[in-house]
C-alpha cells in the first residue's frame, strides 16, 4: 500500500463542490428570489435551480471524461484549436478571479457591518488573504483536506441555526402553492442559477480526481448538499418572516436569526455564531476559485503554480476593491450569474458537441499516478 | 470609465495590494531560509575518537598494552591476569568494575577457566584454533560469547560494559556479555497515570524496555532494529515495529532520518524528536512521546513505529496525527459509552483552553451586543474600576497562572502543591479586591486552566497553552473576526503538515465507513474490525469476524 | 509560520491598535426608548432614553440598592440627534444593542406617520430587530420612569409579554423587526397599549394602527383584545370567564383553539366564514351546580361559551369594521391564500374590502375536563 496519494478522494470531490456552490449565496439569494417572485414559491425555484445546475453537471462531466487527466485549460485546445482555446482559458481564469473577489468582498462586507464598524475593509481583507495564501501555496491537497474538515461543520451549524428557526415559523407564510401561476417561479430562476455558479470548476476537477468514473456520483450529492441547504433555508426564512418581509430586509438570514432569540443559552443571539461559520464557508470557496485560476495560469504560461498564486492574489485584492458600495457589488454578482451561465452550460455543450462531431477523445495515458 | 480610472489612482489600493503581496512572499522566503539552516550539512571533519586501531597480536601482554594505551588508565578498568587452569596459558579479563555481575563472572567465568583440566575434547589446544573452540565450547559457561578481531569495536564493547577475555595463542579476543547495572525498578508511569490500565512504565534501560514489549506478544512479527546514535556517546537506539504491519514506505523514512541524524550526544528521546520531526517551526508535537508500554504496543499494532532510546524512559512513536492527542489508552480500557463522552470532553477542553480567554476578550470589548442583557450588565458591573483594557487584565492573569504552574513544577513536591493551590488562591481574591481584574475575569481564566490539564498528552498541552495566548491576541485585535482566522490559519497549519509523510490531520477519517469510530467517539471494540487507515498499514484487517 | 504570522499580528496589534475596541464597562446600554410629543414647534420630538446603571463596585451580590436606571429626556427634531445630544451629558457613547422596549405616546403616534419615527432605529445596525414596541395613552416618559423594585421599566415590560401562554386579554407582544414588515407592506396591526400604575406598569388593551397611514388610529380595551385574539388565532392559552343564565361567574380554560377563516369573493362580493374551535377544561365554578359530571350541564356550560365568544368576537368586529376600517386579525392572509390572484389587485386598498365584508362565525367550544372535584 503506498503512503497519500496526490489525486483527490470522492468524499473529497463532493466536499470541495458543495463547499464552492455554499457561499454569500445563503445572505443574497432569499432577498433577490423574493423580489424577483413575489410569491411564497421560492422554493421551487431553489430545487428547479438545482436540477437545471445537475443537468449542466452531466455535461461537464461527459466532456471531462473524454479528456481523461485533462483540465480544461489543455483539452479545449484539443477540441476548437489553440487561440479560441486560449482565450477560453483567459476567459475562465478571470471569472473564477471575479467570483473569488465577490465572495471575499461579501465577507469582507458583513463582517465590517456586523461586527467591526470602525476597522478599515482593508484590514478585514488582508487578513483574510494572507491565510488564504499561506493555504494556496500548498497545493491541491490541503485545501481538500481543510475543506473536508470544516464542511461538516458548518453544514451542521448551519442545519442548527436554521432547524432553530423553526419556532417562528407560520405553514401560512407559504401558501399557496403557485397562486399566481408558474410564471413567477420562471423569474426566480435567474438569481437562483446566480447562485449556483462554481459547478463550472468541475471541468478542471474532475482530472485530478483518483476515480474520475465516480464524476456523477460527485455531482449528485456534491450539488445535492448545498440545493438542500438552500431549499431548508428559503423555505424557513420564508414561513419564518414572510414574502413581504423579506423583499424589505437587506439581510433577511440574519432577520430571521434576530427574529427568534432563544434565552438563557450563554449565545442568545445565533447571528455571530452562524456568520462565523459562514465566514469559513467564504473563505473556502475563494480557495477555491484562487486555485483554479492559479492551475490555469500555471498550466498557459510559464509561471510556476506558487509564483501565479502571489501574482493573482493583488488581482484578485484589486478586483474586489472596484465595486464602490453594496450596490455595485451586486450589479458583479449578477454579471458573474451570467458568466456562470456561459461556462457551465453554453460553452460546455458547444464544445461537447463539437467534441462528439469530430469524434475527440484524448489519448489514454496510463501513468498510474494514483 | 472615470470612475476605474479614479480607482486606479486611489493611493491606499496600490498600498494594499504591495502590503497584501509583498509580506507573504517575505515571510515564505523568510520560513524557506530558516527550513535550510536545518538541512545544511556541517562538513565536519571525520572524527575518531579511539585514537589507532591497533592489530591483536597472539601475546596478551602486548595486547593489553595497545588496550591500556586507548583507553587510559581509568581507575575503573579492571585488568585481571591469570594462568589457564590447564595448560598455564597466559590469559587476562578486562572488565569495568560496575558493569558487571561479579557473581556471575566468579562463577560462570574465572572459576572454570582457572581450574579446567585437560577435557574429553581431544583437541589440539597448541593451535589457535581449537584454544578458541575450547574456550567457546568447553569452558565458558555463559550464554552470549563471541570472537572479536575488530578493535574499535573491543573498545566500545568494553566500555559498554562486556568481559574482554585476552588469550595467549589467540589473535581474537572473546567478548562475554555479562552486563549488569543499578538500575531503577519497575514504576508507575507518573505523567501520563490512568485510572485503570497496568500501572507499568519504561525505564532508563533499554533492554529491559524491549524486554517490556516482548512480554506483551509472542507475535515471532514483533521486529526490534538497533541503531547507534550519538557521534561520540553512541548510545543505542531501537525502533520497534511489527513486520507485516508497518508500512515499508514509513519504515524506510523513519530510518532513513535516525542514520542521518548527525549530533555528538543524544541526552533524551526529545533529541531526536527534534531532529527528525518534519517541521521544526510547527507548534504542534509531531511526534508521541510516552512512557506507557501499553500505549506503544497499541501504536505499533496500528502500524506505526517506536523509537525506543537507551538511558531515557520516553519513547517515541510516529507518526503522530492530530486525533492521537486527544487519545488516552484508557479510553479502551473501560466502557465504550461513557469513555466516548469522557473523549467530547477532551476536545470540548482543548477547545475552551484555546479559546476561552480570547471568546472573553471578543465579547467584553467588541461584541457587547451579542451576550444576553443581563450578563453584560453583570459584566459591565464587575469591571467598572478595572484600570486596564480587557486584553491587558486577560494577559495579566493567564500569564501569572503560567507563573504558578511552572513555579509548581520546579518546587519540591509537597511545597509546589501547596504554592501552587494558595498563590492561585491569593492571587486571584488579592487581585479582585485590588481592583484590578475583574472577578469573572477570574473565573474565566481558572476555567481555562482547568481545561488545559485535561489534555491526556503532555506535548499538545504544552501547544495549547502558546495557541491560548496568540488567540487572545487576535481576538484583541479583530474580536469574533480575529478568532475566527485565527481559528482558519491553525486549520490551515494543521491541514498542511506532515508527521512522516502522514498528514497530520486526515479528515477522511471522519467520513471512512470504519475510521469515524475512534475519531470523536470511542465506538465498542467489536465496531474496529479494521487498523486506521490513516497510517497506511500493510494489513488493515484486525480481526475477521466477530 | 504559525508562529510568525503570531508575531506578525502582534506587530501590527501595537502599530494600529484596534479600532472596534471598547470597553464594556465604558459604555451606556440603553434599555428602552420612550417617544412623546412636545409642545414646542421647535423640536416636535421629545425623547426619553432609559440607561442601565450598572451597578456600582462592592454591591456585587446584595440587594441592588437605589434605582437600576437613568431616564434623560431631551427634545429635539430628529432622533438621531437626540441620541447624539446625549454624549453632552453622558460620560460613555450610548449603546443601542440591548434595547429592550420602545414606548410611543398615543398623541405622537397618531400624529406621524411610524414608519419615520422609527426609521432610526430600523436602519441603525447596531440595534437589533429584537426591542418590542408598545403603545401608550400617558406620557412615555412617565411609563419609564416607574419605579418598579429591583427591576428597570423597560425589561420588566418586556417581560410581561411573555405570559402569553397564560391569558388572552394580551396580544403578543409586537417586536420592531415584525412591526417594520407590516409597516412597510402597509398591513394593519395592533400594538399592545400600556399605562402605568402606582408603582408597576400595567397592559392594557391595544392601539389599532392602520396600514396605509402608518398611523395610531385608536384603542381597543381589554375585551377587544380578547375578541382579536379569537379571530385571529395568535393567542397560545388563557381564560374565558361567562356567566350562566342565573348570572353566576364560570371560568373556562382555554388550553388551545384554533380559529380556521374561510373566505369567499364572488362577483365583488366578500364573505368571510370564521370558525373557532376552543378545547378546555372548567377551572372555577360559582353556579354551586349539583351536577357538573351530566353530559347535559357540561352541554349547557359549551353553549353559554360559545355565545360568550360570539359576543365577544362581535364587539371587536363591529369595532374594527365600522369604526376603524382596519383589519387587525389578519383575514388578509387566509384571503391571500385563497385568492392569491384577486388579492393581488386588492392588496392596495385591502382594508376598505374589509370593512364592506360580511363576517359569519362559529364558535365551538369542548370541555374535556371539570376538574378533580366531584360535586
Amino acid at each position: 500500500m503506498k503512503m497519500g496519494t496526490t489525486r483527490l478522494t470522492t468524499i473529497q470531490m463532493i466536499a470541495l463542490l458543495s463547499s464552492t456552490l455554499i457561499a454569500a449565496g445563503i445572505f443574497t439569494l432569499p432577498r433577490n428570489l423574493a423580489m424577483k417572485v413575489g410569491t411564497p414559491d421560492l422554493w421551487v425555484c431553489v430545487l428547479l435551480g438545482g436540477i437545471c445546475g445537475y443537468l449542466s453537471c452531466l455535461i461537464i462531466i461527459s466532456l471531462s471524461l473524454r479528456f481523461e487527466r485533462l483540465t480544461f485549460f489543455e483539452f479545449n485546445k484539443l477540441i476548437v484549436g489553440k487561440w479560441i482555446g486560449t482565450a477560453m482559458s483567459f476567459g475562465f481564469i478571470a471569472y473564477a478571479l471575479m467570483i473569488g473577489a465577490f465572495e471575499i468582498r461579501s465577507m469582507g462586507e458583513l463582517t465590517q457591518f456586523y461586527l467591526l464598524e470602525e476597522t478599515p475593509i482593508s484590514v478585514i481583507l488582508i487578513s483574510m488573504y494572507w491565510i488564504a495564501i499561506y493555504l494556496l501555496v500548498g497545493g491541491i491537497n490541503p485545501i481538500a483536506r481543510l475543506i473536508e474538515l470544516l464542511t461538516p461543520a458548518s453544514i451542521v451549524i448551519f442545519i442548527l441555526v436554521f432547524c432553530l428557526g423553526l419556532k417562528v415559523f407560520e405553514i401560512n407564510n407559504l401558501r399557496p402553492l403557485f397562486g399566481l401561476g408558474p410564471m413567477p417561479v420562471l423569474k426566480g430562476l435567474t438569481p437562483t442559477f446566480l447562485t449556483f455558479s462554481g459547478l463550472e470548476f468541475l471541468l478542471v476537477f474532475i482530472a485530478m480526481m483518483q476515480k474520475p468514473k465516480q464524476a456523477k456520483k460527485v455531482a449528485l450529492i456534491g450539488l445535492g448538499i448545498p440545493v438542500f441547504l438552500y431549499l431548508l433555508a428559503v423555505i424557513i426564512i420564508t414561513g419564518g418572516l414572510s414574502v413581504d418581509r423579506m423583499t424589505h430586509q437587506k439581510w433577511p438570514t440574519f432577520a430571521l436569526i434576530q427574529e427568534y432569540e432563544y434565552e438563557g443559552i450563554l449565545f442568545e443571539r445565533f447571528d455571530s455564531l452562524f456568520l462565523v461559520v459562514w465566514l469559513i464557508q467564504m473563505f473556502t470557496t475563494y480557495v477555491i476559485c484562487q486555485y483554479v485560476a492559479a492551475e490555469g495560469i500555471s498550466t498557459l504560461t510559464r509561471l510556476s503554480y506558487k509564483k501565479a498564486n502571489y501574482v493573482l492574489l493583488a488581482v484578485v485584492y484589486i478586483i474586489c476593491l472596484i465595486p464602490q458600495d453594496l450596490n455595485q457589488l451586486e450589479k458583479m454578482g449578477t454579471i458573474i450569474g451570467w458568466t456562470s451561465f456561459g461556462y457551465s452550460f453554453v460553452i460546455p455543450s458547444v464544445l461537447l458537441i463539437i467534441a462528439m462531431a469530430r469524434r475527440l477523445r484524448s489519448v489514454e495515458e496510463e501513468k498510474n499516478e494514483a | 470609465m472615470e470612475n476605474i480610472l479614479a480607482f486606479l489612482t486611489r493611493r491606499d489600493v496600490w498600498l494594499g495590494t504591495i502590503v497584501i503581496v509583498l509580506i507573504p512572499i517575505l515571510l515564505t522566503l523568510l520560513s524557506n531560509k530558516l527550513k535550510e539552516v536545518r538541512i545544511k550539512t556541517y562538513t565536519r571533519r571525520e572524527q575518531n575518537f579511539i585514537s589507532e586501531p591497533f592489530t591483536l597480536t597472539t601475546k596478551v601482554s602486548a595486547n593489553l598494552k595497545q588496550l591500556k594505551a586507548i583507553v587510559g588508565d581509568s581507575s575503573d578498568i579492571l585488568y585481571r591476569q591469570f594462568k589457564l587452569g590447564m595448560d598455564n596459558r597466559g590469559c587476562a579479563i578486562v572488565h569495568i568494575d560496575g558493569l558487571v555481575d561479579q557473581q556471575l563472572l566468579q562463577q560462570s567465568i574465572l572459576h572454570p577457566l582457572l581450574h579446567s583440566k585437560q577435557s574429553k575434547s581431544g583437541l589440539n589446544l597448541f593451535k589457535s584454533e581449537s584454544i578458541k573452540e575450547y574456550l567457546l565450547h568447553h569452558a565458558i559457561e555463559t550464554s552470549d560469547v563471541t570472537a572479536v578481531k575488530d578493535t574499535n569495536k573491543l573498545v566500545r564493547k568494553l566500555l559498554s560494559g562486556s568481559v574482554l577475555l585476552f588469550v595467549d595463542g589467540l589473535d581474537e579476543v572473546l567478548v562475554i556479555s555479562i552486563k549488569k547495572w543499578l538500575s531503577r525498578t519497575l514504576n508507575e508511569p507518573i505523567t501520563e497515570a490512568l485510572v485503570r490500565g497496568p500501572r507499568l512504565s519504561f525505564i532508563e534501560n533499554i533492554r529491559d524496555n524491549t524486554a517490556i514489549l516482548r512480554r506483551m506478544t509472542t507475535d515471532p512479527n514483533l521486529t526490534f532494529t538497533d541503531f547507534e546514535v550519538g557521534e561520540r556517546t553512541k548510545r543505542q537506539l531501537t525502533i520497534v515495529y511489527v513486520k507485516d504491519i508497518a508500512n515499508e514506505e514509513l519504515l524506510e523514512n523513519v530510518k532513513n532520518r535516525i542514520e542521518k541524524m548527525d549530533i555528538d550526544h543524544v541526552a533524551e528521546s526529545g533529541y531526536i524528536e527534534q531532529l527528525i520531526e518534519d517541521d521544526y517551526l510547527s507548534i504542534f508535537p509531531q511526534v508521541q512521546s510516552t512512557e506507557r508500554p501499553d500505549r506503544v504496543m497499541g501504536s505499533i499494532l496500528e502500524g506505526r513505529v517506536a523509537i525506543l532510546l537507551d538511558g531515557t524512559s520516553y519513547a517515541l512513536i510516529v507518526p503522530a496525527s492530530f486525533s492521537m492527542m486527544m487519545q488516552s489508552p484508557e479510553d479502551y480500557y473501560e466502557r465504550w459509552l461513557p469513555m466516548s463522552l469522557i473523549r467530547m470532553l477532551r476536545y470540548v477542553a482543548a477547545f475552551l483552553s484555546i479559546f476561552l480567554p480570547s471568546f472573553y476578550i471578543a465579547f467584553v470589548s467588541f461584541h457587547q451586543g451579542l451576550i444576553p442583557t443581563d450578563l453584560a450588565l453583570a459584566i459591565a458591573g464587575t469591571r467598572v474600576g478595572v484600570p486596564f483594557p480587557t486584553i491587558i487584565e486577560a494577559l495579566l492573569m493567564e500569564v501569572s497562572i503560567e507563573l504558578l504552574r511552572e513555579a509548581g513544577l520546579r518546587l519540591p513536591r509537597p511545597v509546589g502543591q501547596t504554592v501552587g493551590l494558595v498563590g492561585a488562591l491569593i492571587i486571584g481574591e488579592a487581585a479582585v479586591q485590588a481592583g484590578l481584574v475583574s472577578p469573572i475575569m477570574v473565573i474565566v481564566v481558572a476555567a481555562t486552566a482547568i481545561a488545559s490539564f485535561v489534555s491526556p498528552h503532555y506535548a499538545a498541552g504544552i501547544a495549547q497553552r502558546a495557541l491560548r495566548f496568540l488567540a487572545m491576541f487576535s481576538a484583541a485585535f479583530l474580536g469574533l473576526y480575529g478568532i475566527s482566522l485565527f481559528f482558519l490559519s491553525l486549520c490551515v497549519h494543521a491541514v498542511k503538515l506532515r508527521s512522516f509523510g502522514v498528514p497530520f490531520v486526515t479528515p477522511g477519517t471522519l467520513y471512512s465507513k470504519d475510521d469515524w469510530k475512534d475519531f470523536f467517539f470511542r465506538l465498542p471494540l467489536f465496531t474496529m474490525r479494521n487498523r486506521p487507515k490513516e497510517y497506511f498499514p500493510k494489513d488493515r484487517i484486525r480481526r475477521k469476524n466477530y | 509560520m504559525k508562529r510568525k504570522l503570531g508575531v506578525c499580528l502582534f506587530a501590527l496589534l501595537l502599530l494600529c491598535g484596534c479600532w472596534d475596541s471598547s470597553d464594556i464597562e465604558d459604555m451606556s446600554f440603553v434599555i428602552g426608548f420612550g417617544i412623546d410629543s412636545s409642545e414646542s414647534e421647535q423640536s416636535p420630538i421629545k425623547h426619553t432614553t432609559q440607561i442601565a446603571a450598572t451597578k456600582k463596585k462592592g454591591e456585587q451580590g446584595a440587594a441592588p440598592q437605589g434605582r437600576m436606571y437613568q431616564d434623560f429626556t431631551l427634545e429635539g427634531r430628529s432622533i438621531q440627534d437626540i441620541l447624539r445630544a446625549l454624549s453632552l451629558q453622558l460620560p460613555y457613547p450610548v449603546y443601542t444593542d440591548h434595547l429592550e422596549s420602545i414606548i410611543i405616546n398615543q398623541e405622537i403616534a397618531s400624529k406621524y406617520d411610524l414608519s419615520i419615527l422609527l426609521d432610526q432605529m430600523l436602519r441603525d445596525n447596531v440595534t437589533r430587530l429584537s426591542p418590542l414596541v408598545v403603545i401608550s395613552n400617558q406620557q412615555a416618559s412617565d411609563i419609564l420612569n416607574t419605579n418598579i423594585d429591583g427591576e428597570i421599566p423597560s425589561s420588566y415590560i418586556s417581560s410581561i409579554f411573555e405570559n402569553e401562554t397564560s391569558t388572552l386579554k394580551i396580544i403578543p407582544g409586537v417586536r420592531l423587526g415584525k412591526l417594520a414588515a407590516n409597516l412597510q407592506s402597509q398591513k394593519s396591526f395592533v400594538l399592545p397599549n400600556v399605562k402605568k400604575l402606582k408603582d408597576t406598569v400595567m397592559v392594557d388593551g391595544a392601539g389599532v394602527v392602520k396600514g396605509k397611514e402608518r398611523k395610531l388610529v385608536g384603542f381597543l380595551t381589554i375585551k377587544e383584545v380578547e375578541g382579536v385574539n379569537w379571530l385571529s388565532g395568535k393567542g397560545e392559552a388563557g381564560l374565558l370567564e361567562f356567566k350562566d343564565e342565573r348570572d353566576n361567574t364560570i371560568v373556562y380554560e382555554v388550553q388551545n383553539y384554533k380559529t380556521k377563516v374561510k373566505p369567499k369573493y364572488q362577483n365583488g362580493n366578500l364573505t368571510f366564514h370564521v370558525q373557532i374551535e376552543a378545547q378546555g377544561w372548567i377551572t372555577e365554578d360559582w353556579s354551586k351546580s349539583a351536577h357538573n359530571m351530566s353530559e347535559h350541564y357540561v352541554k349547557d356550560l359549551e353553549r353559554l361559551a360559545e355565545e360568550e365568544i360570539n359576543k365577544l368576537v362581535t364587539g371587536v368586529l363591529d369595532k374594527l369594521q365600522q369604526d376603524y376600517k382596519t383589519d387587525v386579525v389578519n383575514f388578509s392572509d387566509s384571503f391571500r391564500i385563497a385568492y392569491p390572484k384577486d388579492y393581488k389587485a386588492m392588496k392596495k386598498n385591502w382594508d376598505d374590502y374589509f370593512s364592506k365584508a360580511d363576517v359569519s362565525y362559529h364558535a365551538k367550544v369542548k370541555i374535556i375536563n371539570t376538574g378533580d372535584i366531584v360535586k
